[in-house]
């Protein structure tokens, strides 16, 4: 990639809907927290939404979801992508499915383009009480 | 359906004529659980440590 893209806000969300004409995006009960009846746990299948711009040229992202400390990545996520204009944006949404989380506690969403860090986003998992 | 097969990421690209072009690609995530690249946790704590210094200054 030319230049790395600059990330517009990082949502995580449960569901997403497309209007069909617009194509304009719904996010669906935005969470910044999951609670889990057990551990581990696998998530029920969820949504990354992000929104770049001011990217040149072609590269791969790459969406890694892991513990606060960078020690247990559970999801890395690779998406091709490319860049023709850098005064326009791209909205991107990746879906989480079959993520494992084995510990309760903070996790965090990174982004990266060719290796270059572009954006962070945490939430937290959270054992509920009986 | 194969699991993996539901992977998926769409991308929106707004057109010149002001429509909107969305792509749908599959994905295939890698969930090998290991630490994260050095290199990354470094950019990490790099971007944290300058996200706390601006919000320091705006205080």
């Amino acid at each position: 990639m030319i230049q790395t893209p600059t990330c517009v806000g990082l949502v995580l969300c449960e569901k997403f809907v497309v209007e069909e004409n617009s194509r304009n995006l719904t996010l669906v009960n935005c969470f910044q927290r999951l609670a889990v009846a057990e551990l581990p746990w696998t998530a029920e299948p969820f949504y990354l939404y992000f929104c770049l711009t001011d990217g040149i040229g072609a590269g791969t992202l790459l969406v890694e979801i892991a513990d606060a400390d960078g020690l247990a990545r559970v999801d890395e996520i690779p998406i091709a992508i490319q860049f023709d204009d850098p005064t326009k944006r791209k909205r991107l949404v990746a879906s989480v499915t079959g993520c494992t989380f084995e510990a309760p506690g903070r996790y965090q969403v990174t982004i990266t383009a060719d290796n270059e860090f572009v954006a962070l986003s945490v939430f937290d998992v959270e054992l509920m009480e009986a | 359906m194969n699991a993996k097969s539901k992977d998926f990421a769409l991308i929106f690209t707004d057109l010149e004529n002001g429509e909107t072009k969305v792509e749908r690609i599959e994905t295939h995530p890698d969930r090998t659980r290991r630490p994260m690249r050095p290199e990354l946790i470094k950019q990490i704590e790099a971007y944290r440590k300058r996200r706390s210094s601006k919000s320091k200054r705006k205080k």
